[in-house]
């Protein structure tokens, strides 16, 4: 089982506040957190407000600035540090990880057509020639992610949220990256969308050879489509393992915590249990 | 005798784009001292409904004449004929209070909880400042507020996420309203918190016997406090009656189609089943069934694509919006 | 800070401090074209201050990351979405300021730091008024009051119907 991504004790801090003498206080989102991230793999990162998931998820994506610590990718044929990538470095590491957000309407501009939208990645990187090459991806990328060609030339705000998630995970995969960080990207959509969505990230992942790093706080969803996951507690991770070992057998008292507080839908019963 | 009847209640809003129908011909009652849990997704029309019966929708809401809102008691109440706003004082937070999804929104940031507390205690009692001052720190402490003495005199910024639902449900409370209507209160908390306020509301349903209009769209929390279940779609009730057999037996396609999206923990190998299609924009509401065309068991051509089916009793106390000879 | 600073200080005194200093054989072109300089550097802070606060929170948003984490660089960023998104705050603030910029020069004209006679404006015209014959007398000296005011609206309405057109997605559009 070889390592996507491996992350080797990272801590993430964030000033709070400023001061006009001295440093001032700093929170620790992440804290000396280790992981891997196994190649081909949809693995979950599960935990509460405050736990740190998104933090971590951002840092690996070197969206926030690293404290201390290593993270590397090495996805077999092109490997580097992230911490200490130079310009050029990072130009391939956008081209080949991407993240799909939360909230379906502020992760996309408002006045771009989704046409532009799905293409911007590829224009910034350079990786098409001409217009007409761009225009084909683009088709492409929308037609695996069921996005009718004929809605590519309106704007977000014509779409529903299960419409604009879509949107979003083209635009990740349009330049053919190995690795997504999904952060909390089925959180804001109804329940009958959500599933549709996680069906459409699961055959993405099959058909396009994805590794997925799953972020979210909803530990039902995380159960039934991750195949690793690692439970985060205010900055730590206290718990990981193959999903259903995890559920079957929940060691940290957290982890049980969290299992326990799921509602059942058996009024007869107080929280799910998993057999 | 039931607490509150609402009969035909349909209502409209007003918009540049034309008149959008949010709620169509709802009826439901709730008894004293139930719960009647109300799941929709969004677009379902449940707290367009909810805020009906608090008259707080906006000014370009348009009700339609048949609809009919009663709080039963002595006298009966009819909410619409309320002419002015001053009537429905006695009522808002009186006889009927509400919780939000957003409690940050619901208590005013410049002034302190207690202060709020104690202001509304003064509106709807003859309480002086001191008692309601005495009664609002009881309720603080009896939602689970550690301190509440301290807490009293804090603004809501400086209480956790989980602290200021708990406070907001006191602030309901202290009047003893016959009706609590909560709207998402669950939605924005995170789970172990969530699983705690569940908690706290079923104790409080134990000791104070008000009736509860619980609102959400997840099917997990109603099934922990409801009694009674009705499913909402599109501004329209599909399935309604005793959440056991509402939820083990579902009768209508779209509460079906619902309980199989959820992701199942008993078989982690089972692939999620959505509904098929997206909840249509209310400017193209669907003639007949409002489902039907997300309704993957109807066969093209069917009766539920220009009729509207009747709500058929389909078990004791529990109907669905099927036709008759589809009844299983 | 910078804003700020420019914000305090005050337009008249340093108008009339201007006045005292501008020789009075200055041609009307030559003192219309040095108060409006000034008023230019007085007024840019609060546009300056306005488009800051929007572009803060648009630099903060969702898609400006997804494009970040596309590879893009600050410039991109800056042409391709923060630009656009501030053009109507440009394009109102271009319009409406129109009238202030006539007002300011009404005002100063009325007190006599702006142009004279036998030049011909607004302010000008205002000033003939401040007499108490001509207010007891000649009410209609008050007449280019009511063209100010038209002026203005005018200004003010053409400004919202631009701004509308051109970011028909902002938040205060109705």
């Amino acid at each position: 089982m070889t390592s996507l991504v491996s992350v080797e004790n990272l801590t993430v801090t964030f000033p709070l506040g400023q001061r006009l003498f001295g440093a001032p206080p700093t929170l620790r989102a992440v804290k000396n957190v280790s992981l891997q991230i196994p190649k081909g793999s949809f693995f979950g990162l599960v935990g509460e407000s405050g736990s740190g998931k998104t933090t971590l998820g951002r840092a690996i994506l070197k969206a926030t600035p690293i404290e201390d610590g290593k993270i590397t990718y090495d996805d077999g044929s092109w490997k580097c540090s992230i911490a200490e990538m130079s310009k050029a470095q990072e130009r391939h590491f956008r081209s080949q990880t991407q993240m799909i957000f939360q909230d379906p309407y502020a992760a996309l501009s408002p006045r771009m057509t989704v046409r532009d939208i799905i293409a911007e990645p590829l224009e910034v990187l350079g990786l098409t020639k001409t217009r007409e090459e761009t225009d084909a991806r683009v088709r492409e990328i929308a037609g695996k992610c069921r996005i009718n060609l004929e809605h590519l030339r309106r704007y977000p705000h014509a779409f529903s949220g299960g419409q604009r998630q879509r949107i979003s995970i083209a635009r990740a995969l349009a330049t053919g990256p190995k690795f997504v960080v999904a952060d909390e990207c089925v959180a804001a959509l109804d329940v009958s969308i959500q599933a549709d969505i996680l069906n459409l990230l699961k055959k993405l992942q099959h058909t396009l050879d994805l590794t997925f790093l799953f972020i979210s706080h909803d530990l039902s969803v995380v159960a039934h489509v991750c195949d690793y996951v690692a439970v985060m507690y205010l900055g730590e991770i206290v718990e990981e393992g193959p999903t259903k070992q995890i559920f079957a057998n929940p060691k940290h008292s957290y982890t049980q915590a969290l299992l326990g507080a799921i509602p059942s839908l058996d009024p007869d019963q107080r929280s799910r249990v998993v057999r | 005798m039931s607490l509150l009847s609402v009969d035909n209640l349909t209502i409209q809003f007003r918009t540049d784009e034309g008149l959008i129908t949010a709620v169509e011909n709802v009826s439901f009652d709730i008894q004293p001292g139930e719960v009647l849990g109300l799941a929709g997704e969004s677009g379902s029309g449940k707290s367009v409904t909810a805020k009906a019966i608090m008259q707080l929708n906006g000014h370009n809401t348009v009700y339609d004449p048949a609809s009919k809102i009663v709080l039963h008691g002595d006298p009966d109440i009819d909410v619409f004929s309320l002419r002015r706003e001053r009537d429905m004082l006695p009522i808002r937070g009186g006889a009927i209070s509400m919780i939000f999804q957003e409690p940050m929104a619901s208590f005013a940031p410049a002034i302190t909880v207690g202060k709020q507390m104690v202001e509304q205690l003064q509106v709807h009692t003859t309480m002086s400042k001191s008692q309601a001052k005495e009664l609002s720190v009881e309720m603080l402490d009896r939602v689970g507020i550690t301190d509440p003495g301290r807490r009293f005199d804090q603004y809501v910024f400086e209480y956790s996420g989980g602290m200021r639902q708990r406070a907001m449900i006191a602030m309901a409370l202290t009047t003893k309203p016959r009706l609590l209507i909560a709207d998402e209160p669950t939605t924005a908390l995170d789970v172990t918190i969530q699983r705690q306020v569940i908690d706290l509301m079923k104790e409080l349903i134990d000791d104070f016997g008000m009736s509860i209009l619980f609102i959400t769209h997840d099917l997990g929390v109603i099934a922990q406090t409801a009694d009674q279940l009705a499913v909402m779609y599109l501004g329209r009730i599909m399935e309604r009656g005793p959440v056991r057999n509402v939820l083990r037996n579902p009768a209508h396609a779209y509460t079906r189609g619902l309980l199989n999206a959820l992701p199942n923990l008993e078989d982690l190998d089972a692939p999620l089943m959505p509904i098929p299609g997206d909840i249509p924009s209310p400017l193209e509401r669907p003639s007949g069934c409002v489902f039907h065309p997300r309704n993957a068991e109807l066969a093209p051509g069917s009766r539920y694509e220009t009729e509207v089916p009747p709500m058929t009793e389909v078990g004791p106390s529990h109907f669905a919006a099927v036709f008759p000879e589809d009844v299983r | 800070m910078i804003t700020d600073a420019v914000r305090t200080v005050p337009a008249i005194p340093l108008f009339m401090a201007v006045a005292a200093f501008m020789p009075p054989e200055m041609t009307a072109e030559a003192r219309f074209f040095y108060i409006s300089l000034i008023l230019g550097l007085i007024g840019w802070p609060t546009l300056a201050r306005r488009v800051r606060t929007h572009l803060l929170t648009e630099r903060n948003q969702e898609y400006i990351l997804a494009a970040q984490l596309s590879g893009a660089t600050s410039s991109h960023v800056i042409r391709r979405h923060l630009l656009p998104s501030f053009t109507s705050y440009i394009i109102v603030d271009l319009v409406i300021s129109f009238p202030y910029m006539v007002l300011s020069e009404t005002a100063l004209s009325f007190i006599g730091l702006g142009l004279k006679d036998p030049v011909s404006s607004l302010g000008v015209l205002l000033q003939k008024a401040t007499s108490a014959d001509v207010m007891l007398n000649y009410q209609w000296y008050f007449i280019p009051v009511i063209f100010f005011v038209v002026l203005v609206m005018a200004f003010v309405f053409v400004g919202d119907g631009l701004r509308d057109a051109a970011d028909p997605y902002s938040e205060t559009a109705s």
